[in-house]
């Protein structure tokens, strides 16, 4: 598996890792410590196994830590200062902070959206076509087919195909998400991360966003950070409830909502708790 | 209790009023606010729009046309002395009389504010004597030599007092003329004297006397420097004469000249060729002997001829109304002339021609009697003027050049008015190639500070723009790689606390006084470079490498070793190593220019490549002002750098793009805006930079790209002359008309510079 991370940067690699893996499971946690600094301990002793080619929400009151924890995936927190971590994270059955591994190549294969639609200042094709650029990947053939693919994934085509050499900041900003989830499964990802990917549309947009993450379940596994309770209700087959950087429960979405076993988290659902 | 409701109601009012009072305090001050606030941007723009005005106000005279008015029309009372046609008329230097010679060697003084004969003389010669020939010296204007048609060349100094002018009513200016060489003639040729030519030059007197049949003869006066002349400075100077009878002959000169070496006669024969030769060979062996001899190829038939003033030029004019102006070449040892420049002057044939005394302006009258007046150096037509009256017999231009006198053949004078202070300065003179007096070729010179009037100033404002970018040039070589690598890496790369302390210490920089940078390059960096040059060129080629080098080689380091120091910090590292290579560069190339370069390698650039070493240079310049750059730039690229959205360089990341990619895909165009606009002000700066090159060059105004010479920047000269110029003066309107090109160079850079700034920054933008 490890092989396959570091070798293959064609896109062939995802289905070499459906037909070899045996279990469920996309991401393995375990012991997961992260600290900012000497004194703030973001994310304590979290283990937890994300199951593949579902939808896993990650619910918390801000300041939780589920963003962090997100951020660990793709390794996104090797970019902020004095940030280190202890404990293990494997996706794939492939422990990805080992000396190995190609930090660039795995964040191709974890994509990442974040909360702020964030499209380079460039148009929209480009935006598109970006990820597969960095890769040497030049041939308009293939880009133009890819874009195409991706922007249809994204259920973006219908909107943007007469103006793909627009800015792709003259896009609105729900347009301007579903561009940035284009751009990322363009490079085909094995998983993608969602940080609050709706809380800055308006509802109609966000709306849109949750259907996407509805259509995409089938061949991404997914992890979505929100705040927003119903719409993890509503988009996820697994729910995990964080605070203070601890895991707190983990379990289906309809358990977690209807039935949760611990006291913490029937408080926060129903609103009870700050 | 209608007393308390009222005390409340009273209350209320009090916080109603309190309310309103505090509504009318807060608008008071919004009002004085933004009035503030347009009074300081409206006062800016202003003192901007006042600077550029006052700029214009003092450059504009430079290019208002010269103007020619008539004065006064005078004829003085009929009398005797006034019958005969005048061979010479002459303005005193302060414009107030008019010495006038007639055929009869009758001289009359003419007072022009009371436009009447103040008093006569004759010369004490025969009755039968008349003048054929006159010249007036062109070094001392006072005198002349007079040539009489039975042979004798006289010596006479018009030297009238005109300090001593009584009041009104009794004038006795006297005396009229004197005999500084004694009252006998010079010499006396053996056929009537038709031509002459006197000049002055330091200690030698030249005399050049042509006879009617053809015969030359002349003169030399050598002052004596005697005892007497040293402790009696106000003595009248005694000169040796040597006379000499030329072996060449020119048949029936009217015109005869002595260039102001005196090196060479000209002289316009009856063919109306002009005739050049030399007497170089009579002032170095002291016998007469004449080489060689050229002519002018005037394209018409000559009819006058004029030397410039200073005696390095002849002005030619003909019967197709051209008048050329020729220059000596004696390069090759045989005397040519090339005409340097031709002013179609008239469509008609020209008449007469008069030189100028104070500028190289020519004076022309056609013969339909307009007056043109030209300048040589600028190439141009000064202003003309129809003359009144008929047939000129005679005029001329006051030594001060400002007053025009006119006798015509019926006995009247006319004056003008010439107005022309700035006759030297035109488009040409002060962008274009000028063919200067003295030099092979038309060139860029600018060299504004002449010591007499007899040197063209030459004005050309091109080695002065050229030194100015090419200071900029070398500067932002060095400075504008080195300043945004080090923005890139700074806003990018470096750990946050590094950063914090690196980028205040850069932008300290910037707070050195720039004269502090001035004195060090010019004082110790240029004396340091000149002795360690080659140390320094393999600085610059080990600098890169081993920095390059050291980095690698810290990859390979042990990890615990490299995990010791803080991310983003490792470059810290490269301080004692660019310490340490700097002194090894120093050190090596000792023995190497030794080895390679047979031990001088200033030496073998003037050698092998050609190429001139002054110590003061451009590459000094580079340094010094590429230090003062620096800050700038780095730290306006730096904030445009660091200003992109944290957001954009992590959605580049986490679509695999690796940190290079992400700068050069994602950072830099969104930062270029900054960059270039960073770049732009560097420029501009470098442009405008004066205490550095001042201090840092040789300020010779050359122009050569060599970075190992010098240059003369528009800043700099404007530093350097403005003390000593003369207010209101030509030169003192040229340093203005610098000052606006430099002022429009650095208008219209940024102008660019936001232009294209603005179109980035559109397409590069967050909307």
């Amino acid at each position: 598996m490890i092989e396959n991370i570091e070798r293959d940067s064609q896109g062939e690699g995802s289905s070499a890792i459906e037909a070899k893996t045996e279990s469920d499971t996309c991401i393995d946690i375990e012991k997961l410590n992260l600290y900012y600094s000497k004194d703030i301990h973001a994310l304590r002793d979290i283990t937890l196994s994300i199951p593949r080619n579902k939808v896993t929400a990650f619910i918390g009151p801000s300041g939780c830590g589920k963003s962090s924890l997100l951020r660990c995936f793709n390794r996104m927190n090797d970019l902020i200062d004095d940030c280190h971590i202890k404990g293990k994270v494997r996706i794939y059955d492939h422990d990805i902070y080992e000396k190995r591994i190609d930090v660039a190549d795995l964040r191709r294969r974890v994509g990442m959206v974040f909360q702020k639609p964030n499209p380079f200042p460039k148009s929209v094709y480009e935006n598109v076509a970006y990820g597969l650029r960095i890769q040497g990947i030049n041939s308009r053939r293939i880009l133009d087919e890819v874009v195409e693919d991706a922007l249809r994934a994204a259920a973006l085509w219908d909107e943007v195909k007469d103006r793909l050499d627009d800015n792709a900041l003259e896009l609105s900003g729900g347009q301007q998400q579903r561009l940035v989830i284009a751009r990322t499964i363009a490079v085909e990802p094995d998983v993608l991360l969602l940080d609050e990917p709706a809380s800055s549309l308006d509802p109609i947009s966000t709306l849109r966003i949750e259907e996407l993450i509805s259509e995409l379940r089938a061949n991404y596994s997914i992890l979505i950070v929100t705040h927003n309770m119903q719409q993890a209700a509503r988009v996820s087959d697994f729910a995990a409830f964080m605070d203070m950087g601890r895991l707190v429960e983990f379990d289906s979405t309809n358990i977690l909502f209807t039935n949760p076993s611990e006291r913490q988290t029937e408080d926060y659902i129903t609103g009870r708790y700050g | 209790m209608s007393k308390a409701n009222n005390s409340a109601l009273t209350a209320a009012e009090r916080l109603r009023k309190q309310a309103i009072g505090r509504r009318k305090y807060r608008e008071t001050l919004d009002c004085a606010a933004t009035a503030t606030i347009s009074l300081g941007g409206i006062g800016i723009l202003a003192t901007l729009v006042m600077l550029l005005a006052y700029l214009i106000y003092v450059v504009r005279p430079l290019f208002v046309p010269a103007e020619i008015s008539p004065v006064a029309t005078f004829s003085t009372a009929p009398s005797q002395a006034m019958r005969l046609s005048p061979v010479l008329l002459s303005i005193d230097e302060r414009s107030e009389f008019v010495l006038r010679l007639d055929q009869s060697a009758q001289f009359s003084l003419i007072d022009l504010g009371s436009e009447s004969i103040v008093q006569t003389s004759r010369l004490p010669v025969a009755q039968s004597a008349e003048v054929s020939a006159v010249a007036l010296s062109t070094g001392e204007r006072t005198m002349m030599a007079i040539g009489l048609n039975s042979g004798e060349v006289l010596l006479v100094s018009a030297e009238y007092d005109t300090a001593a002018r009584p009041e009104a009513g009794a004038r006795d200016v006297s005396p009229l003329h004197s005999y500084p060489f004694g009252r006998l003639p010079l010499f006396t040729m053996s056929e009537p004297v038709s031509g002459l030519a006197i000049s002055q030059q330091g200690d030698e007197i030249q005399v050049v006397a042509v006879g009617a049949n053809g015969q030359i003869e002349l003169a030399t006066g050598k002052r004596q420097s005697s005892l007497t002349a040293l402790l009696n400075p106000s003595s009248v100077p005694e000169y040796e004469w040597t006379v000499a009878i030329s072996e060449a002959h020119v048949s029936g000169a009217s015109r005869v000249f002595i260039d102001g070496d005196h090196q060479h006669v000209f002289a316009l024969d009856s063919d109306g060729r002009l005739i050049a030769f030399s007497i170089r060979g009579l002032h170095e062996g002291g016998a007469e002997s004449f080489s060689s001899d050229a002519i002018a190829n005037q394209p018409g038939k000559v009819v006058d001829a004029e030397m410039l003033v200073g005696g390095r030029s002849l002005m030619i004019a003909d019967d197709l109304g051209q008048i050329g102006q020729w220059f000596f070449d004696v390069r090759s040892g045989e005397l040519l002339l090339h005409q340097a420049r031709v002013f179609l002057a008239a469509q008609v044939p020209l008449h007469l021609l008069e030189s100028e005394q104070r500028h190289k302006n020519i004076g022309a009258v056609d013969i339909d009697g307009v007056f043109r007046l030209f300048n040589t150096t600028a190439d141009r037509l000064l202003a003309e003027q129809a003359l009144v009256g008929e047939g000129i017999a005679a005029m001329t231009i006051s030594p001060r050049g400002d007053l025009l006198l006119t006798e015509s053949e019926s006995g009247q004078f006319l004056t003008y008015q010439i107005d022309s202070p700035h006759p030297e300065i035109s488009w040409s003179a002060l962008w274009k190639r000028v063919w200067y007096e003295g030099y092979p070729d038309p060139a860029f010179v600018w060299q504004s500070s002449a010591s007499g009037n007899v040197y063209e100033p030459k004005y050309s404002l091109m080695p002065l723009t050229f030194g100015t970018l090419k200071a900029a040039f070398y500067a932002m070589l060095l400075a504008a790689p080195l300043a945004v690598c080090g923005a890139i890496f700074t806003g990018y790369f470096m750990a946050p606390g590094m950063r914090r302390t690196v980028k205040p210490l850069v932008e300290l920089m910037e707070a050195l006084p720039s004269v502090v940078l001035g004195f060090l390059a010019g004082l110790w960096l240029a004396p340091f470079v000149e002795k360690n040059l080659l140390g320094v060129f393999v600085l610059v080629i080990l600098l890169p490498v081993t920095i390059l080098t050291a980095s690698v080689a810290w990859m390979f380091f042990p990890r615990r070793l490299r995990h010791s120091i803080p991310e983003g910090w490792e470059a810290a590292l490269l301080v004692p190593v660019i310490i340490l290579i700097s002194w090894f560069a120093i050190w090596v190339a000792g023995p190497f220019e030794f080895w390679l370069f047979g031990g001088d390698i200033k030496a073998w650039l003037g050698s092998e490549l050609g190429l001139a070493y002054d110590q003061r240079n451009a590459m000094i310049v580079g340094f010094a002002m590429g230090f003062a750059v620096i800050p700038t730039i780095f730290s306006i690229a730096e904030d445009a750098i660091f200003t992109v959205p944290r957001q954009l360089s992590n959605g580049s990341l986490a679509l695999g793009a690796t940190p290079w990619q992400t700068l050069a895909k994602v950072i830099l165009p969104m930062a270029s805006p900054g960059i270039f606009s960073a770049l732009m002000i560097g420029f501009g700066r470098a442009v405008g930079e004066t205490m550095i090159v001042l201090m840092a060059t040789g300020n010779t105004p050359i122009m050569d790209i060599n970075i190992f010479e010098g240059m003369r920047t528009l800043a700099a000269n404007i530093a350097v002359e403005v003390p000593e110029t003369d207010v209101n003066g030509s030169h003192y309107r040229v340093l203005f008309l610098s000052a606006l090109v430099l002022f429009a160079f650095t208008f219209l850079v940024n102008t660019i510079a936001e232009l294209v700034r603005q179109r980035l920054r559109r397409r590069y933008s967050l909307i």
